[in-house]
């Protein structure tokens, strides 16, 4: 299939609102109009919490299989096509910002329809060397990419784009679509929170080719030869970071063989000097490939100004050198020129480390261990020697630590390496440093004395965020040093085998006070989630936000007590069918896969076994009500079978019987009464009806004893 | 066919005469026959196609959502607009008449009519398969309406109920067509007579009591009709001809665009291009952006034939009636249709009604 190179706008609805763990809980509040609220929200629209979008994203270049392109739409109808893209994009913690997108849906106009499957963000790099500039002064400098499949993707063919006016519509296939983009130039500013996206849509590759040669996410990075005026001019700092935030440069590419052409993707390290995207000096940028370390080709000019970047997508297309047999021999070299001589700046490190998968964040449930398998590359190649990778975990300033490597280090065997991180008991604790607990709020600008660090232990409240980074990290004898930093949450667990009894009791206190923990976070950091627009009944009516997931009114109820289920209750059905509604209402939103749209973004991080523990209390609730109904059912046995026969509702003649009789009853009383022996009748006809129906797959049958 | 009224009037339908009832019902059950099917199969990917006329219009309310905000009546004069020309597709002198609900409706619920007004519809649906409550197989669309293993628009419901109120309507009303006449602007009628309009839904009950299936029962268009109607006569006031230009029809809500993204939970603006007749990805092409607002319906499905492979809307030269437009079009903005009385207790410009 063609590359299509793609670039334009993104927005998105960051619910950065009173997320932070050293904020005092805020509140929802109806009375607040839109406008108001979103001044709140700083201009997010609660509405769309967590949404990322496309805007004004365009096709605007197609590469073909054989490596030409083209960019004017009256040659290929592909070109200029608007893409469509929404999801949700959801960080790993608020403190972990390995953001990852959810239920995302892209459709180019005229040409496919699709799914995309979860992509989670690379590192975040600094791409913007001199800060902002003054027009559009709330732009964030980072930039960072997302790379992933697309499935139950169609093509659309139709008279706007075809086979006969697209050349790329003829080499699409539909099978085997991913979508890479890089964004950048996130503007906070209230009035836009859009940035700006780059990107391609290619074919699906593996990470390695059948001799089990690396051929996609290939890494560059900073050349360890790169001479002191390049490094000064385009301001590298290899600095280490212990977490996603990195102050270096890197470069990816991937192979594809068949085509014989790699995608070089070059966002994240052409440095600019503002958000205009001028360049950093005057320093012209080249990609040299080299053969068993030889250049065997002229190095490819990377046309890397503003208007080529808009037009690429922020990637460079070029072929592999004709005399490259074997892609393990190939590696390229980023070159900079100002006057006549290339200089190094990037270029491939020998070694590199990654999740299998490229799994590049991971949850874990309170007091669990996990076992990581890496693999480690050399040369593009599974690394054969035994490598040493240094196993560290990192603070930071919103979390106590609460998971650890089990050992200082690792060994590589055969390109993978294995090690095992060790979450915290996060509900019975020992005491431990906490960088939140004893913040204090009267010295918040005092940047010295702005968080004073306390210690929690025991069951750790359940309102709060954990998480801390860990890094592998080999250090060769050159550089550079290689680092995988993953971004490590930890989730409470609900003790389900323990509260199991009380549960199904319907013990008040147990119930409240886990269903309180459960829904705690959600209540104290997004407090403006779930609203809907409604109109209130005043004329002229006026806009207001609802909220209608109310946890919050559903917490308040149970601790008042009007709205909580226990046996005392379970005579008032409305009640019952009420109580039920609302547990409904909350797992409605839980108890989706994660790719459904409609499923809460947060509950992505909903505490382990809590929608577990919203469905046994509420079947708890139901069992206690059919046992309340059946012992009812056995005291009218006891107090009228001696009085009078009661019909077996098993025996299809006594129902017959019984409705011949009640018809005979009826026929003279009231309306009203007659109402209860038609519902009455109807009751049995249902009954009868589903004898009826089991009868037709049932073998049973009477034994006469004459 | 009945001889009808000379200029397709919409009439009150329980002052009809039978064989113009008869009609109208036939019509209704023409759309849900094999003669009357828009293009495709059942199995089409990725949008379903060979859906009747008549199972088309619970495709296009549930793909959408335009409750509770400024586009409301617009829409849904559009929705009956298309729909009665889909009628007289079947029966080129039919119009969609109106049940007026000052009037007690049960008259119109016999098996030669409209069916039960209590428990399952019945003749003459049950027959015409507007719904089946025994299916072969697993194609049938679930009463559930967020059924995800039943909701292929091409197959029948399972159920079609109602659950009439005993009292009359105007006694549960929350406010008389009077009120709503009597309305100063745009938002305040438009809000009112959506209020008795979800009343006068709860008040049939049933499928029509859920907004998701609503449009599952053919008594919805005659509340519908009703519903225009009434918009219509706050627009037609004498003296109030400024109801009739697109600029100053809606007042302060002229320019709202759609707020939100997710439906249900999405409230669409005037300005919005009435969706899902307008496609997905307006104005469709090269990097031409939109004027604000004036894009598709957040979170709007695709219904063909308003998406790949017809695209009628793209299409105007063949077919003038699918071009795209939002509420401010003047074949929306101006009610298309004559209606044969307004509400009583104000003087309407009746002759500037389009026929």
């Amino acid at each position: 299939m063609p590359i299509l190179h793609f670039s334009g706008k993104f927005t998105f609805q960051s619910p950065f609102y009173n997320n932070r763990p050293w904020n005092p809980e805020k509140y929802f509040d109806e009375a607040i109009a839109p406008d108001k609220a979103k001044k709140i929200t700083s201009g997010v629209e609660p509405l769309k919490y967590f949404e990322f979008e496309f805007k004004d994203v365009i096709v605007k270049k197609l590469t073909y299989d054989d490596g030409t392109s083209c960019t004017d739409p009256k040659e290929d109808r592909l070109v200029g096509k608007k893409i469509l893209l929404k999801t949700l994009l959801v960080d790993t913690a608020p403190h972990l910002q390995k953001s990852r997108m959810y239920a995302g849906e892209i459709r180019i106009v005229d040409f496919f329809v699709g799914k995309m499957k979860l992509a989670t963000q690379s590192d975040v790099f600094i791409t913007i060397r001199n800060g902002t500039n003054d027009t559009k002064s709330k732009d964030s400098p980072y930039s960072a990419y997302f790379e992933s499949d697309i499935y139950d993707g169609n093509l659309l063919e139709n008279e706007f784009l075809s086979n006969r006016n697209s050349r790329g519509f003829k080499e699409s296939d539909i099978d085997d679509f991913k979508i890479f983009l890089n964004v950048c130039n996130f503007n906070q500013d209230p009035k836009y929170l859009e940035g700006e996206v780059y990107g391609y849509i290619g074919p699906q590759i593996d990470e390695q080719n059948k001799n089990h040669v690396r051929i996609q996410g290939r890494r560059l990075l900073i050349d360890p030869e790169i001479t002191a005026d390049v490094r000064n001019t385009l301001k590298v700092d290899e600095s280490q970071s212990n977490d996603i935030f990195r102050r270096d440069y890197e470069g990816t590419y991937e192979i594809l063989e068949d085509k014989r052409l790699l995608i070089l993707r070059y966002m994240n390290f052409i440095p600019f000097s503002d958000t205009n995207h001028t360049l950093l000096g005057d320093y012209q940028f080249f990609i040299l490939p080299l053969n068993k370390g030889e250049a065997v080709t002229e190095p490819f000019n990377m046309e890397t100004d503003y208007a080529s970047t808009l037009e690429s997508g922020g990637v460079c297309i070029c072929p592999i050198p004709e005399n490259t047999t074997d892609v393990g021999d190939l590696r390229l070299s980023i070159r900079v020129c100002k006057n006549i001589d290339l200089q190094p700046f990037m270029s491939e490190p020998v070694h590199d480390i990654l999740l299998v998968n490229n799994q590049k964040f991971v949850v874990l449930e309170s007091d669990k261990l996990v076992t990581l398998d890496c693999i480690v590359y050399e040369n593009n190649r599974l690394c054969t020697k035994d490598i040493e990778i240094k196993l560290e975990r990192h603070e930071n300033d919103e979390s106590p630590t609460v998971v650890s490597f089990t050992s200082t280090k690792a060994n590589c065997i055969n390109g993978i390496a294995r090690c095992s991180i060790q979450a915290r008991n996060l509900e019975d604790s020992e005491e431990i440093k906490d960088p939140v607990s004893g913040y204090d709020r009267e010295n918040e600008k005092n940047k010295d004395n702005q968080k004073i660090k306390g210690t929690i232990g025991g069951d750790l409240p359940w309102d709060r965020y954990y998480g801390n980074y860990v890094s592998l990290t080999i250090e060769p004898l050159t550089k550079p040093i290689i680092r995988l930093v993953l971004p490590v949450r930890v989730l409470h667990s609900v003790q389900l085998d323990k509260l199991k009894p009380s549960i199904e009791q319907l013990d008040r206190g147990v119930i409240e006070q886990t269903a309180r923990k459960l829904l705690s976070y959600y209540t104290r950091y997004y407090p403006w989630l779930h609203a809907s627009y409604a109109y209130t009944n005043d004329i002229p009516p006026k806009l207001i936000y609802s909220q209608f997931l109310k946890i919050q009114e559903f917490l308040r109820f149970m601790e008042t007590g009007d709205d909580f289920i226990d046996n005392s209750d379970l005579d008032h059905w409305d009640l019952v069918y009420d109580a039920v509604s609302k547990i409904n209402h909350l797992l409605d939103r839980l108890d989706r896969d994660d790719s459904d749209w409609g499923k809460m973004p947060r509950s992505r991080d909903f505490p382990y076994n809590g929608v577990q523990f919203l469905k046994l209390w509420k079947i708890s609730i139901l069992d206690n009500v059919i046992k309340s109904i059946r012992s009812q059912q056995a005291d009218i046995v006891k107090e009228w079978s001696s009085k009078i026969p009661i019909p077996d509702l098993d025996q299809w003649w006594e129902v017959q019987d019984l409705m011949s009789k009640i018809d005979q009853t009826m026929e003279d009383l009231p309306l009203e009464t007659k109402k209860l022996f038609v519902i009455w009748k109807l009751q049995l006809i249902d009954h009868i009806t589903e004898h009826l129906n089991a009868a037709k797959t049932s073998t049973k049958h009477a034994h006469g004893h004459h | 066919v009945t001889t009808h009224t000379k200029s397709h009037e919409r009439r009150s339908i329980t002052k009809v005469d039978k064989n113009i009832r008869d009609d109208l019902k036939n019509a209704f059950i023409a759309l849900n026959t094999k003669d009357f099917r828009f293009p495709g199969k059942r199995e089409d990917k990725p949008f379903v196609g060979g859906v009747s006329f008549w199972f088309k219009q619970d495709e296009i309310h549930q793909a959408t959502h335009v409750h509770g905000g400024p586009a409301f009546l617009p829409w849904h004069r559009e929705l009956c607009n298309r729909f009665e020309r889909l009628l007289r597709m079947a029966n080129p002198h039919i119009a969609l008449h109106y049940w007026d609900w000052n009037e007690d409706p049960d008259i119109l619920f016999t098996s030669d009519f409209m069916g039960n007004s209590n428990g399952d519809a019945g003749e003459p649906w049950l027959s015409a398969r507007f719904y089946d409550p025994d299916p072969a197989g697993d194609n049938y669309r679930g009463s559930e309406p967020f059924d995800p293993d039943h909701s292929n628009p091409y197959d029948p419901p399972i159920a079609l109920t109602r659950k009439k109120r005993s009292q009359s309507f105007h006694e549960i009303a929350p406010f008389s067509d009077e009120d709503i006449i009597k309305s100063k602007t745009f938002a305040e009628m438009r809000y009112k007579l959506e209020q008795v309009h979800n009343y006068a839904h709860d008040y049939i009950g049933g499928t029509l009591g859920n907004p998701h299936t609503s449009f599952r029962d053919p008594f919805v268009f005659l509340l519908h009709s009703n519903v225009d109607r009434i918009f219509g006569a706050w627009q037609l006031r004498k003296g109030f001809e400024w109801r009739l230009q697109p600029d100053e029809v809606y007042g302060d809500e002229k320019n709202t665009i759609a707020l939100g993204s997710t439906s249900p939970r999405v409230m669409v603006g005037i300005k919005t291009m009435l969706s899902p007749w307008c496609g997905v990805g307006y104005p469709y092409d090269n990097a031409i952006s939109p004027r604000e607002g004036e894009v598709e319906e957040p979170g709007v499905k695709d219904v063909r034939p308003w998406t790949y492979p017809e695209n009628w809307q793209r299409y105007p030269n063949r077919f003038p009636d699918e071009k795209p437009k939002n509420s401010l079009d003047l074949t929306v903005v101006k009610p298309q249709h004559r209606y044969d009385k307004f509400p009583a207790g104000f003087e309407y410009n009746y002759d500037m009604m389009t026929n």
